[in-house]
């Protein structure tokens, strides 16, 4: 309970400490932007990857996410919803963007031969290639399922928090993630086998 | 068939991975700090509280202009008992009798009567 409270409380205050620099940046305060960036990057490059399955198209739909919330920083209306949706919004808007055509899906021997320079433990190494399989797999997709799960697994949002991000209903999100799994459930074939 | 734990195993090692290597994210904010030095904010966000102050203002200014009009008024009408007293020196207007009966003169007024 207090650790979960503790986390509570972080989230808080990671929220607060955002909008105080997203409000400086909307003023024109470059080096507030860039602090926000900075808290920003990393789990956007991660939701950008795993929506879109290559690491250039998502450092690419990333960049033009942080161009447009540079300029429209003082469009943000905390009355409408989070700073946290808003910006999810901004990002999958970036990534689902028509102009990115995605690669061919990885096949699935090739996705076995990801490899990590750091030496892991066992389970870290099984977690890899459980993610790789899923992500080959998950290119089939179309693009709203993949966000979806993205969104749920990745950035462990609630259905209705995907349905402010994808502006959709929760209803919607519902669906969309039950055809995700469908699909995903069928084309990992072997992996039950391959997890005992 | 993967089952469904099987597959929600997956799902969650697949949300836990950490994509993205240092480089992309240094890259990444780089060019995001020098998108925003060469596009400096053309205005200010807009003060959300200026349209409530401004229309504060006008109506305040809308009760202050009410207010002093109202004196105005009631010093362009005339006191009703005001030429009714000037008359009343006179007796010889009947429709001033009502009045007249109503109205109780001081000793002071009736002296200037």
């Amino acid at each position: 309970m207090h650790a979960l409270s503790a986390a509570a409380n972080d989230a808080r205050m990671e929220a607060r400490v955002e909008a105080l620099l997203l409000a400086r940046a909307a003023d024109g305060d470059t080096r507030a932007f860039r602090e926000l960036a900075a808290l920003l990057a990393r789990p956007a490059l991660a939701t950008a990857i795993r929506v879109l399955g290559d690491h250039a198209l998502a450092e690419d739909a990333v960049q033009d996410a942080f161009a447009r919330l540079w300029r429209e920083a003082g469009r943000f209306d905390p009355g409408r919803g989070s700073f946290g949706g808003w910006w999810r919004r901004m990002l999958m808007n970036c990534a689902l963007d028509g102009r990115r055509r995605l690669k061919p899906a990885q096949p699935l021997d090739d996705a076995m031969d990801v490899t990590d320079a750091a030496p892991d433990p066992l389970q870290q190494a099984e977690d890899a290639d459980l993610a790789a399989r899923v992500q080959a797999a998950a290119a089939a997709l179309p693009a709203r399922q993949r966000a979806a799960l993205s969104l749920f697994y990745g950035d462990g949002l609630s259905m209705a928090e995907i349905g402010e991000v994808l502006e959709t209903s929760e209803k919607a999100v519902e669906g969309l993630l039950l055809r995700g799994r469908a699909e995903l459930k069928t084309r990992l074939t072997g992996l039950k086998d391959e997890l005992k | 068939m993967t089952d469904d734990k099987s597959l929600d195993a997956a799902l969650s090692a697949w949300g836990r991975q950490e994509t993205g290597d240092d480089a992309a994210v240094a890259r990444i904010l780089s060019r995001a700090g020098a998108f925003a030095d060469a596009n400096p904010a053309a205005k200010p966000a807009p003060r959300r509280w200026l349209p409530l102050l401004m229309g504060g203002g006008a109506i305040a200014a809308s009760i202050a202009v009410a207010i002093a009009l109202l004196p105005a008024q009631k010093a362009a009408a005339p006191a009703p008992g005001a030429e009714q007293r000037v008359q009343l020196a006179s007796a010889s207007d009947p429709s001033m009798d009502s009045f007249a009966m109503l109205y109780t003169v001081s000793d002071e007024e009736e002296y200037y009567l």
